[in-house]
């Protein structure tokens, strides 16, 4: 009962404020509750001091300064951004909208600088100078001459035959698509490839296999040494080989080496 | 009459009434800044660069930050007049500022660690640095000197205390706001107000025990 007695009165200390002035019930208990008591002196005399502080004054120029950083910020306004007198949020967001824009600005603009690249069934990018596949089936190398869409010519009926030359093998699997651009004025061109094998080079009934020949000396390379006295010096560096130029040439044939082994 | 049944209806409609009837009030000086009248913000200035001035400086006990911080209230006041709104006392709201500005302040010192040139004389425990006081010449008499003594020794105890404390404390103690506005202006409930103001005391009682 006293301990409640004792909060109820600290509470009101509490918010006595500096003045101090307490109910008659907390002041008859005060004379009997000494701990209550050196509560209320202590808290008195803090207020006292907290209220005795004082003002610490703003200085002379106050007022000066006040007016010269406002007419600095208005004329920082004037030449800032138009949405300056806007809250911060609205700002930012205005400020990140312009940046959205300008970002997508350059990246269209980059996309559009770069070579076009058509996929299947990107028809409309056939430039002019397109020519059927019956007018190119003697060009042994159709990325010069031929601009032509995968999807036009499976819409046309034709086949990859239609882009090979005689021989050549209708397709290597894995390769899905070759690009190639043929500058045209400032405008560059696309061929899509995706249909179409890459031509193998292989001299017939040579090599069966993924071998091919490296035409390459199995020499040793000599440097001669002039130091201009007369005194000259050869110096014979022995041939790098890489171990598969080494395997071809110790090799009685080629098509006995085994694909592993070779390049 | 009508203004009795004005405030019935509608608090800020009724403070605008207010600004109408009152052209020397607050909200009326900031009404005419709005309008471009400079004499008008100046006057509001006056009224209040000194109460907001001390309330920084006690906040971050240094005194040239706290002039800074001061006049950055008042700009911040003078942009933002277009968007006041009469809602609350200018002075809850003047106040709301300067408190958001002493605690950003404290918060930077926290992370850099810096100590400005006039709060470079660090305190006897090595906490925050306490005000610069310089040697006055003049003989003081006994009690003044203990006065002085006793000023410095709060102040720095006041410094020790979490922001949380300190405002409430300041704002209560030291600038003699009510609960109701200390809640306005720090955005808490009043109960939150008088239990952090009541736990502030009790440290700086605990403090100060020579002193009291």
């Amino acid at each position: 009962m006293r301990n409640m007695n004792c909060q109820s009165i600290r509470r009101e200390i509490e918010e006595a404020g500096s003045a101090g002035f307490l109910s008659a019930a907390a002041l008859s208990h005060l004379k009997a509750c000494a701990a209550c008591q050196t509560l209320f002196r202590q808290q008195t005399s803090l207020q006292a001091i907290l209220s005795g502080l004082g003002t610490v004054e703003a200085p002379g120029d106050f007022d000066f300064r006040l007016r010269a950083r406002l007419a600095g910020e208005k004329r920082m306004g004037a030449r800032s951004l138009p949405f300056g007198n806007l809250s911060f949020g609205l700002r930012s967001t205005a400020i990140a909208a312009i940046l959205l824009l300008i970002g997508s600005t350059v990246l269209f603009v980059a996309l559009k600088s770069r070579p076009n690249i058509s996929v299947a069934g990107g028809g409309n990018q056939v430039p002019p100078q397109s020519v059927t596949p019956e007018s190119n089936r003697g060009n042994p190398n159709p990325i010069n001459g031929v601009i032509k869409s995968g999807a036009d010519a499976v819409a046309r009926g034709s086949t990859e035959q239609d882009y090979l030359p005689a021989g050549r093998a209708p397709k290597v699997p894995g390769i899905r698509r070759e690009i190639a651009g043929v500058r045209s004025g400032n405008r560059f061109g696309s061929r899509d490839m995706s249909q179409k094998g890459a031509p193998v080079d292989r001299l017939a009934g040579t090599y069966p296999t993924a071998a091919f020949p490296i035409d390459a000396s199995y020499q040793s390379l000599k440097v001669s040494v002039d130091d201009s006295r007369g005194a000259s010096r050869t110096i014979s560096l022995p041939s790098v080989s890489f171990g598969s130029q080494r395997t071809l040439s110790q090799t009685a044939s080629p098509l006995l080496a085994s694909a592993r082994d070779t390049w | 009459m009508d203004t009795l049944t004005t405030i019935d209806i509608n608090f800020s409609a009724a403070l605008r009434h207010e600004v109408v009837a009152d052209p020397t009030s607050d909200h009326a000086l900031l009404e005419a800044t709005r309008t471009g009248d400079e004499d008008a913000f100046a006057e509001l200035v006056g009224r209040y660069r000194n109460p907001i001035t001390n309330y920084i400086y006690r906040m971050t006990s240094d005194y040239d930050g706290a002039v800074d911080l001061a006049q950055e209230t008042f700009v911040r006041v003078y942009r933002a007049a277009d968007r006041y709104q009469t809602t609350y006392a200018f002075s809850t709201y003047i106040y709301r500022i300067a408190t958001n500005l002493a605690i950003s302040e404290l918060r930077k010192r926290k992370r850099r660690k810096l100590v400005s040139l006039s709060g470079f004389f660090q305190s006897r425990d090595g906490g925050e640095p306490e005000e610069f006081n310089p040697p006055d010449l003049k003989p003081l008499p006994d009690t003044e000197l203990v006065d002085a003594e006793r000023r410095n020794a709060v102040q720095r105890a006041i410094i020790t205390l979490p922001e949380k404390y300190r405002a409430p404390l300041i704002l209560r103690d030291v600038e003699g706001k009510s609960y109701e506005d200390i809640s306005r202006i720090l955005g808490t409930s009043e109960g939150t107000i008088k239990s952090r103001i009541s736990r502030a005391r009790g440290f700086l009682r605990e403090k100060m025990t020579a002193y009291l």
